[in-house]
């Protein structure tokens, strides 16, 4: 069941946020429960009067891989900063682009993202991209060398689901690279429905974040994930207008006439 | 010398940036240090001599998703 990106291997394909939580142990509990063996990070400039809420040391401890994020980064220049300042933050090569200037929809910027992808493939770094479903744009990114896509479903935080479920469809069966369904995923149906889809993973993090119970809802989630995976390779079967009998009724019907 | 240290104005009698980093960080916490917008590599912290005006800008990782 594992996948790989960047020759890096997942046992999980449920990547998880860190964001969101009411605090530090519900947050670990979730992740835990979740089963995903990475999960994303921000950067901000230290407050250095009221010090830090060092989320690090409990993350380190878990043994999960870090991914930090360029979220609040407006364009191009500002995500490879960024993405330089958690490489030494965080002593990681990998990064998760989010560009969008936008705060009301937060919709990733398409032009600023491609020029920062391919910059930061330049500089040695394994670029996972935050974008709109738009299946030219994760040609053009597989062409400049993202080690794999992230299109939204919806959204950020918006728990809307797949709201662009034909455009993944059409990214999925397009691409070369990992496909990552992140954002807008708001209950566990609707990531076994892009894992169904094909999709190679996804990404959530609000909809485990808060819930009542996230330990609970953790767990929901890397069910769903694993069922939604093991239906895929199992090929689901034709959606079709008409009924199609599943048992053989009408003989049965003839002979009591 | 004076430094705007993440855009607070900071009086400061130190030369090397790494002893800036000492006096205002803990040991134990893992930041990046940008000056004027250049990220310095912690290795490079002790040889990074900081000038009257620099800017200079400590991050650290927090939660997000």
């Amino acid at each position: 069941m594992s996948f790989t990106i960047a020759g890096h291997d997942f046992s999980s394909r449920l990547f998880t946020g860190t964001g969101k939580y009411a605090n530090q142990e519900q947050m670990i509990a979730s992740i835990v429960a979740s089963g995903s063996d990475m999960t994303t990070l921000s950067l901000r400039r230290m407050d250095l009067k009221s010090g830090s809420d060092n989320i690090l040391k409990p993350l380190q401890q878990l043994g999960i891989k870090l991914l930090p994020n360029t979220s609040g980064a407006r364009d191009a220049k500002e995500a490879i900063y960024a993405a330089q300042l958690a490489q030494e933050a965080l002593g990681t090569n990998w990064v998760k682009v989010e560009i969008h200037p936008d705060p009301r929809y937060l919709m990733p910027d398409p032009i600023e993202t491609l020029k920062a992808v391919e910059e930061l493939v330049r500089l040695g770094f394994v670029v996972m991209p935050y974008i709109h479903a738009d299946p030219v744009l994760c040609k053009r990114l597989e062409e400049v060398g993202a080690q794999c896509v992230m299109p939204l479903g919806a959204p950020i935080g918006s728990n809307q689901g797949l709201a662009s479920k034909p455009f993944l469809d059409i990214i999925i069966e397009q691409s070369n690279v990992p496909v990552i369904v992140d954002a807008g995923i708001g209950a566990p149906s609707h990531a076994a429905a892009a894992l169904e889809a094909g999709a190679d993973a996804v990404l959530v993090n609000t909809a485990m974040a808060v819930a009542s119970e996230p330990e609970t809802m953790g767990k929901a989630f890397k069910l769903a994930v694993e069922a939604g995976r093991m239906a895929y390779e199992s090929g689901t079967g034709q959606v079709q207008h008409t009924a199609a009998a599943s048992s053989p009724f009408t003989e049965f019907l003839k002979e009591l006439s | 010398m004076q430094l705007y240290v993440n855009d607070e104005l900071v009086q400061s009698e130190h030369r090397q940036l790494s002893a800036l980093i000492d006096a205002l960080v803990s040991s134990e916490q893992r930041v990046a240090v940008a000056v004027n917008q250049q990220v310095v590599p912690r290795s490079q912290w002790s040889e990074c001599l900081l000038n009257d005006n620099d800017r200079i800008d400590i991050f650290e990782s927090i939660a997000g998703g």
